[in-house]
């Protein structure tokens, strides 16, 4: 089977149709949920049965609903905040090793203060001043989420500059946004297109966490990793109440996975395979 | 018939592409090789040559997949055996030398690592003995200083020094087959003449037969008891070298011969030419330093238009980091240069589009100068649309332009430069620097391009620790050396 | 407590951060070496009969190593500092719980010197990050 001209292999295919039912699924939520996110429908934790497949939460909203609900926030925020941090991340990262003066000092400084207050920490920091509203709550994650980026595109991208070829460019006389673009980018995309299906991930659980303490998104809003909390308890009772959340995030985190591993495939093909 | 130490009996070897289609890389094929016999393999770039030279160790690249045919080696099927048998077949008997050099070696590891690595792993020596073999081998191959030189890393190096280096690490194991692709191609006339006669020496002193592939008739004449003419995968004529030339029985043999013989005729004595006027480029008492070492101590001397001036000195005297203050990667500590006249700005962020457009430089290493995710029309239309501002179709007729002058074909403008044979890659990388004003090369200038070039509007400096190849192809050769004020002329 | 019932205390927090940071570093591994594995003199290593297992260690691995030492790093410096969910679980006193009470306590010169050693180790660890990314690569170490 092909994609884009490139062959799909088993696991191509399991990852991309992972991701397509998910952004089916919360695309059409409100058609295909089939009750309001806060709609209390029966008792507490009540086992999966005909009126609620997946049963219901700690306060007897189904689970199904607000699962679908609640993909819309967390996968939308996730993606974005994934994104966000690796359009930073990696312009300055690269930067930072394409120029290599007091630029890439001066960042790298930055980078390290940064990342020394724990990320919970500043992040709470910053949105009880600035408010919770969806672009400062993506901002913030983004841009404590871009410094590890930075880290890594960092270090490929250094290995990459001392080569010919970039030098080359220098000498025609291109400028540090071509040389990056052109030049760098191509060759640093192994190491960044795994760090990105990780990213995706670690974003889902920070937005979790921030909403668990209450900033970030508010009840009765949905959110995966804050119906994991809220039903956390329930894992003493034998209820598998946390555990669906749970493992849709799961799910499509592995989608994710297997999508760029294509991507890299297709990439980098090794040698030897055969030999 | 004990003599026998390969036999390739109607090879078939296909490759599956991405989309699903299946091309035939070679088609029955049959090939036979004593001991100490070196079969020559000709044709041109897609004829197969490689993949059966690959076949030869059993090996076939990913995608491709060997469907037809026996290969046996000293009388035993290799191409029945398990993996780990096959691996043991390999550099221990039968042993293959690349193409390129930068390619096949470890950037991350000594060369002595490298070219040892392979008597230790396969458990004939320890690595003291191996080393003292490959300071042998470095040795009889020519290298500077042999018994350091294995301490270098491969970028510390020179292109022809590493071809050599490769030939050293392919003769580790002694071994029973040498699959040889292209191994001179990439080096320039002089040195290549050197390391076909070491190679020769060595087939002949340990009786290895060879498989020598190329697409150069008179190098391959010079070395192989038997040459089979391939085309598309499949053979075209087989014979010894003195029919080949001289009385070839197919037409494709005598359209190669022919073609071969009118670039002969048509490589005249290397450029040599006339000062013909104004400086181009002045230097006047140029220094430079890394932190507090002097490298380069007060060089004084003027390039006029149309002349080559070559630079000539051993490794750390100098010569590259005069190229790179005259390129700007640099700044002189002292001295000052002019181009046409005007005083040149000694950082590369000072100087003018039109300046640096002017001022180019030719790398050693084509595999290292060009960048292996961008495809041929990327490559050579980039410094055509940045210095001249075309739009795209002009540029793209302007490159397909270029490649005709290098007699590549156009389907090459979507290619990536790792699927080039090396000869092109080289040839490639100097048209990639052209329009020039001053070029500026080291050691691998190939005559024939530099013809059609028509260098008469430039001129060159040329930098390289071999005297004989400064003289052949520089018009007023000088030697410098790190301390010396001024260059003095070479009769 | 002696060292065997401390090792049976730490056992259960420690499998479940391994478990946290073995992800990242798996695939961080993996993708890089893919990257590596697919140029050329990968392929002269096969052809040179060279054991598969080898190729990885010996060839690739050190060409690889550049992005995953930082992600090492990374994974270290959140070891080390953002595990308060997982001590307040397990309830063992590390020192991003130390923080927290002293957050709580309003003690504000045990909060300074967390801060400060908390900069320390990421600062720390990037600088032997870098230092060990240079190591690794020969072009790095000794310029042309």
């Amino acid at each position: 089977m092909n994609l884009l001209g490139h062959r799909l292999s088993v696991s191509g295919v399991v990852g991309l149709a992972i991701v397509a039912i998910n952004i089916a699924a919360i695309a059409f939520a409100p058609w295909i949920a089939p009750y309001g996110q806060a709609e209390l429908v029966g008792d507490v934790w009540a086992a999966p049965n005909a009126q609620s497949w997946l049963g219901l939460d700690n306060l007897g909203r189904d689970i199904l609903s607000r699962l679908l609900f609640g993909g819309r926030t967390s996968v939308t925020l996730a993606l974005l905040i994934t994104l966000l941090s690796f359009v930073i991340g990696i312009s300055l990262g690269f930067a930072a090793a394409t120029t290599r003066h007091w630029i890439d000092i001066a960042l790298s400084r930055m980078v390290d203060t940064l990342m020394a207050v724990p990320s919970l920490i500043m992040a709470l920091v910053v949105l009880s001043v600035l408010g919770t509203s969806i672009p400062v709550l993506v901002g913030t994650i983004a841009v404590l989420e871009a410094t590890r980026v930075f880290r890594v595109s960092r270090s490929v991208a250094m290995n990459i500059v001392v080569l010919d070829y970039v030098e080359a460019a220098r000498l025609r006389g291109e400028g540090l946004w071509w040389v990056m673009r052109h030049e760098v980018l191509p060759n640093a995309l192994p190491p960044l297109i795994a760090e990105f299906g990780l990213r995706f991930c670690f974003s889902l659980l920070f937005v979790a966490s921030l909403s668990f303490l209450g900033l970030g998104v508010q009840p009765p809003d949905a959110d995966w990793g804050s119906m994991v909390h809220d039903n956390a308890t329930a894992i003493n009772l034998g209820k598998i109440a946390p555990l669906v959340p749970a493992a849709a995030i799961a799910v499509l985190t592995v989608g994710i996975n297997l999508v760029v591993d294509w991507f890299l495939s297709i990439h980098a093909r090794a040698h030897g395979e055969r030999a | 018939m004990s003599d026998e130490i390969l036999r390739m009996a109607g090879l078939r070897i296909v490759a599956r592409s991405e989309g699903g289609e299946v091309k035939t890389l070679v088609d029955g094929i049959d090939v036979r090789l004593r001991r100490g016999e070196v079969l020559g393999l000709i044709g041109e770039s897609g004829a197969g040559k490689t993949t059966i030279g690959l076949a030869a160790l059993a090996y076939s690249r990913a995608g491709c997949a060997i469907i037809e045919g026996r290969i046996s080696f000293a009388g035993g099927n290799i191409d029945l055996l398990s993996r780990a048998g096959r691996r043991k077949l390999r550099g221990r008997h039968i042993a293959y030398v690349a193409q390129s050099a930068a390619a096949s070696f470890n950037p991350a590891k000594s060369l002595y690592q490298q070219v040892c690595e392979m008597p230790v792993r396969h458990g004939l020596m320890g690595y003291t003995e191996a080393k003292r073999r490959a300071v042998e081998l470095f040795r009889e191959l020519d290298l500077p200083s042999p018994e350091t030189f294995g301490e270098r890393y491969p970028h510390q190096v020179s292109g022809g020094q590493l071809q050599r280096a490769m030939v050293a690490m392919a003769m580790s194991c002694r071994p029973d087959i040498l699959v040889l692709d292209e191994p001179t191609t990439a080096l320039d006339v002089t040195t290549q003449i050197e390391v076909l006669a070491v190679i020769r020496k060595l087939i002949r002193e340990h009786r290895t037969a060879g498989l020598y592939i190329s697409h150069d008739l008179a190098v391959v004449a010079q070395i192989a008891q038997r040459i089979m003419v391939l085309r598309h995968g499949r053979m075209v004529e087989l014979g010894e070298p003195g029919q080949i030339l001289h009385q070839p029985r197919e037409d494709y043999t005598r359209r190669l011969v022919s073609v071969r013989a009118a670039a002969q005729a048509a490589r005249p004595a290397p450029i040599l030419l006339a000062r013909q006027g104004e400086p181009v480029v002045e230097l006047a008492d140029v220094s430079a330093a890394y932190g507090s070492v002097r490298v380069v101590k007060h060089v004084t001397f003027t390039v006029y238009r149309g002349e080559t001036i070559a630079v000539v000195g051993e490794s750390g005297s100098g010569k590259s980091t005069l190229a790179r203050v005259i390129c700007g990667l640099r700044s002189p500590a002292t001295g000052s240069i002019r181009f046409r006249g005007q005083p040149l700005p000694p950082e590369l962020s000072m100087r003018s589009r039109d300046q640096l457009r002017r001022i180019q430089l030719i790398y050693q290493m084509p595999d290292t100068a060009l960048n292996p995710r961008q495809t041929v029309l990327e490559i050579l239309g980039r410094p055509i649309s940045f210095y001249f501002g075309l739009p795209a179709a002009k540029v793209r007729t302007r490159v397909m332009e270029l490649l005709h002058l290098i007699d590549l074909p156009a389907e090459f403008l979507s290619r990536r430069p790792a699927s080039f044979p090396v000869v092109r890659s080289n040839e490639f990388a100097l048209l990639v620097r052209w329009q020039p004003s001053l070029t500026l090369s080291s050691a691998t200038r190939s005559p024939r391009l530099s013809i059609r070039l028509s260098p008469r509007r430039s001129c060159s400096y040329f930098s390289g620790y071999s005297v004989r190849l400064a003289s052949a192809t520089c018009s007023s050769p000088t030697i410098s050396a790190p301390s010396v004020a001024s260059p003095t002329a070479l009769s | 407590m002696d060292v065997g019932t401390r090792l049976h205390a730490i056992a259960l927090p420690s499998v479940t951060l391994t478990l946290i940071v073995l992800a990242h570093m798996l695939r961080m591994t993996r993708a890089s070496i893919i990257g590596v594995m697919s140029q050329p003199f990968i392929e002269m290593a096969f052809l040179k009969g060279i054991v598969r297992w080898r190729i990885v260690v010996q060839h690739a691995l050190p060409n690889a190593l550049a992005p995953i030492i930082n992600v090492i790093a990374i994974n270290l410096a959140y070891l080390v500092v953002g595990v308060i969910v997982v001590e307040v679980v397990f309830v063992y006193p590390g020192i991003g719980q130390l923080m927290v009470d002293a957050v709580s306590n309003r003690d504000i010169p045990v909060v300074q010197a967390c801060g400060l050693i908390f900069a320390a180790t990421y600062t720390g660890l990037n600088i032997a990050a870098d230092l060990l990314a240079i190591l690794t690569n020969p072009l790095l170490r000794a310029p042309k």
